[in-house]
């Protein structure tokens, strides 16, 4: 379970023991993981040191989308990508353990995360973090694979919060249920 | 048992069917080829003694959503368990073979008859056959159909964006509803991952101790809808009979799919098959 908040910087400082955090701030601490997400880009700093960035244009590679520290792998995409069936598939296919994603809306449209942000969960299995600038407001989602206990929306729209997501892979999970079966049978 | 089932096969006699019509007119489509008039009949299930109440039922939904100006009307998956005297599980190949016949006399008639397109999904033991009934009697299976000059196709099938697909059709039958997001989960989401109309139907009611219920849905990509959430019809209740008719608008449909295509993206996937 990777513990991530999302909202204005000012506002962390009310939650403790967070791994990662997104905001749409500009200036970040000189603590933690973050990504900042703007209009025109995204970017990932560590302990306040930029260590990656994407601009939203069509990637020329499709390295270009994705962000790693030490076993998280987290694919960055936007707007209408979150919808292309063909790059999730492929994301997907890089062992990725998460999708951040920005989304511009003209206003809040819930359908419209739905669209991208469930839908990508639906589709790829995997938590999907949507960064949503609404009009003048900006909110964050989290949406997860729809099962018999939850409907995948964990988070539609929130202007800060603390949330827990499962990045474990399933393909990884059934290799460590298999290793601990093992363990346990000697 | 035999007896009981010559009696319902003897029962069909009474459908006469019409001279085959290769040229049959098709107003609606030639009214305006951009606009398509779809309905999506959700149908309680109810087992029948005679193929003639089969046929009258299935020919009174049809008329029906005729009367809203539907031009193709799906028919959700499983009408012909409806028509069995019983269970396909313990019936014979042959027997199962002359049953599917009668049904799809019944859906060449009505739909040859009402100058309709039809499309329905039979369910056997192992398999579902999918297949639209066309004005003129033929029956069109397969990955991409044409249907008054607009490119059809069945959900499950396997095509690309590439396609250029239009509407995608999905007759259901489930027993799995966990509430209203189950009617996203498929055709909604699929209309708006590959820019397509979908028309869902599904069957509710009661077989054999199993409960099937399901919201029957039309949809499209969020951007062609006026409300923006791609939903331009959907019934009331999972457990109740509906019929509801939507417009699509082809026009509309291709500007915002133009949209979307980036030549950027097939070259950075061209390697890729999905």
């Amino acid at each position: 379970m990777l513990k991530i908040y999302v909202g204005p910087v000012p506002a962390s400082t009310e939650f403790m023991d967070f791994d990662l955090a997104v905001t749409a701030d500009r200036e970040v601490p000189k603590y933690g993981l973050w990504f900042t997400v703007s209009e025109n880009d995204i970017s990932f700093h560590n302990f306040g040191l930029e260590i990656g960035e994407r601009r939203w244009r069509v990637p020329i590679a499709i390295d270009e989308t994705i962000f790693e520290f030490e076993d998280l792998k987290i694919a960055a995409l936007y707007g209408k990508e979150l919808r292309m069936r063909r790059l999730l598939h492929k994301i997907y296919s890089l062992k990725i353990s998460m999708i951040l994603g920005y989304l511009k809306t003209d206003n809040y449209n819930p359908y419209a995360l739905m669209a991208s942000g469930w839908g990508c969960s639906q589709y790829t299995g995997l938590p999907t973090l949507i960064v949503n600038f609404a009009g003048d407001t900006i909110g964050y989602s989290l949406f997860s694979k729809m099962n018999g206990f939850s409907d995948g929306v964990q988070l539609l729209f929130e202007r800060y919060a603390v949330m827990k997501a499962s990045v474990e892979r399933e393909d990884d999970l059934n290799k460590r249920i298999k290793k601990n079966k093992g363990l346990r049978n000697d | 048992m035999i007896d009981k089932i010559k009696k319902f096969l003897s029962s069909l006699l009474f459908i006469k069917r019409t001279h085959f019509q290769p040229h049959v007119s098709f107003k609606y489509t030639k009214r305006n080829g951009t606009i398509f008039r779809v309905a999506a009949v959700q149908i309680k299930f109810q087992t029948f003694k005679n193929v003639r109440d089969f046929y009258y039922s299935v020919l009174k939904k049809v008329k029906e959503a005729k009367e809203q100006g539907a031009q193709l009307i799906c028919f959700p998956k499983g009408m012909n368990l409806e028509l069995q005297p019983i269970s396909h599980d313990i019936m014979s190949v042959s027997q199962c073979t002359h049953i599917s016949e009668l049904y799809s006399k019944v859906f060449t008639d009505i739909s040859t008859n009402e100058e309709v397109y039809v499309s329905e999904a039979q369910k056997w033991r192992n398999s579902v056959v999918k297949s639209i009934w066309t004005p003129d009697g033929r029956r069109l299976t397969g990955n991409i159909m044409n249907c008054g000059g607009r490119k059809i196709s069945f959900l499950e099938e396997n095509y690309t964006q590439d396609d250029k697909i239009e509407l995608v059709l999905n007759p259901s039958m489930t027993h799995f509803w966990m509430g209203d997001y189950e009617s996203f989960r498929s055709a909604w989401l699929f209309s708006q991952q590959m820019y397509v109309y979908s028309v869902e139907s599904y069957m509710v009611g009661n077989y054999k101790g199993t409960q099937f219920s399901g919201k029957s849905g039309i949809y499209g990509p969020i951007e062609v809808t006026n409300s923006q959430n791609g939903i331009l019809a959907l019934s009331k209740s999972e457990n109740l009979e509906d019929l509801i008719v939507a417009e699509l608008n082809f026009t509309d449909l291709e500007r915002v799919s133009n949209l979307v295509r980036d030549k950027g993206y097939e070259r950075l996937l061209s390697n890729d098959k999905l």
